[in-house]
């Protein structure tokens, strides 16, 4: 990808993967979710998984599938307002670049 | 690289990390080649790169847990919520390095960053991250050359100057040692000189006697001749008060000479030695 990806929208593209799930997801289903969006390796997300964990925005919790334990993740109350506040910003900063690029001359 | 060994291997590496971190990291990744499934098992674990890679990133992020908040980096003050997450573990990983083996994870990303615009994509993306930190590594090495480049252009520039001082340094040496020689060339003068002097005086003295001699034989000279002889015991005089000077001259004087010169040697060659 030309653009890099910053910290915070990483974080905010993970909480917005994990929301989608009431029950929660796990750490594969994740990473490949992201990777529709952004290239990322498939060990990036461990460290992010774990600071969103620290920072109470995301919650973990095992879940027994097929006679083994699967960590699943799931999104907290103030992992909400984290994700709300991060695509508020989102959609103001896109329109902002997006109308400085449709306004370009080429 | 097998899933058994990668996890055994990031065990052993994260081995200095609390207990429940280093369970919580290795669930993760063991779940994670669990959910791969075994097809893509391969491929995953080259993505991951080294396990050294693996546990620089877990100990480095722990590592900036401890300083909550704190944002300051190497390139000053960053905004958290705009930093660059591939920077971030790339530069963090970096610093750890001093716990692992420093070569391995330099050339883990440097394999990757060979590999980056093959067949996996995301890959070339946290390479694109990355390449930032790279950049500035390189830079550093660059500045480095450019450092070599620089001494070896000084070095070429001051030769002139190096030689000149070579010169004057040789110039310096061959002067006094002209000097030197000089000296010794006007004291062995003034030896002849004055061995000269004392036997010229001795010979004319003899000379002039003798001649006084003759000249008192021949008839109404004698008194020229006696004064002729005075004169001759004159200069015989003069020469044998001259060898005895020549004499105390060359005992006093060469042997003082010489002995001289041998402690001035012994002084410059302990000095030289102090120098040096």
């Amino acid at each position: 990808m030309v653009f890099n990806t910053g910290a915070a929208l990483l974080d905010a593209v993970v909480l917005a993967i994990v929301s989608k799930d009431a029950e929660g997801t796990y750490g594969y289903k994740i990473t490949q979710d992201v990777r529709q969006a952004i290239e990322i390796s498939e060990s990036t997300l461990y460290p992010v998984l774990r600071r969103l964990q620290k920072e109470d925005c995301l919650e973990a919790y095992d879940l027994a599938i097929d006679g083994r334990n699967r960590r699943y993740y799931r999104i907290t109350e103030q992992g909400r307002v984290q994700l709300n506040l991060y695509r508020g910003e989102w959609a103001n900063y896109s329109k902002k670049i997006s109308r400085i690029f449709e306004e370009a001359c080429i | 690289m097998n899933r058994e060994t990668f996890m055994k291997e990031l065990e052993y590496l994260l081995q200095d990390i609390s207990e429940e971190e280093k369970a919580d990291a290795l669930s993760y990744y063991a779940d994670y080649l669990e959910e791969a499934g075994t097809d893509n098992e391969e491929q995953v674990l080259r993505e991951f790169g080294s396990p050294e890679r693996i546990a620089a990133m877990i100990r480095a992020d722990l590592a900036d847990n401890l300083k909550e908040g704190g944002s300051f980096t190497e390139r000053g003050f960053e905004d958290e919520r705009f930093r660059d997450p591939g920077y971030q573990v790339v530069k963090r990983g970096n610093r750890s390095q001093g716990g692992g083996g420093p070569q391995t994870e330099e050339e883990t990303y440097k394999r990757n960053g060979a590999k980056g615009d093959g067949s996996t994509e995301s890959q070339a993306g946290r390479d694109n991250k990355t390449a930032g930190f790279w950049k500035g590594k390189n830079g550093e090495k660059e500045i480095n050359g450019w450092k070599i480049a620089f001494l070896v252009l000084a070095v070429l520039i001051a030769s002139p100057l190096i030689i000149a001082l070579f010169g004057i340094g040789f110039g310096l040496f061959g002067g006094l040692l002209g000097l030197l020689i000089g000296g010794i060339a006007v004291l062995a003068a003034l030896f002849l000189a004055a061995a000269l002097w004392t036997a010229a005086w001795i010979i004319a003295g003899i000379i002039v006697i003798f001649a006084g001699a003759a000249v008192a034989m021949t008839p109404f000279n004698f008194l020229n001749g006696i004064w002729c002889m005075g004169m001759g015991v004159a200069f015989l005089g003069i020469g044998l008060i001259s060898l005895a000077v020549s004499i105390l001259f060359y005992g006093k004087l060469i042997p003082w000479l010489i002995q001289g010169s041998a402690e001035l040697t012994k002084t410059l060659a302990h000095h030289i030695r102090r120098i040096l």
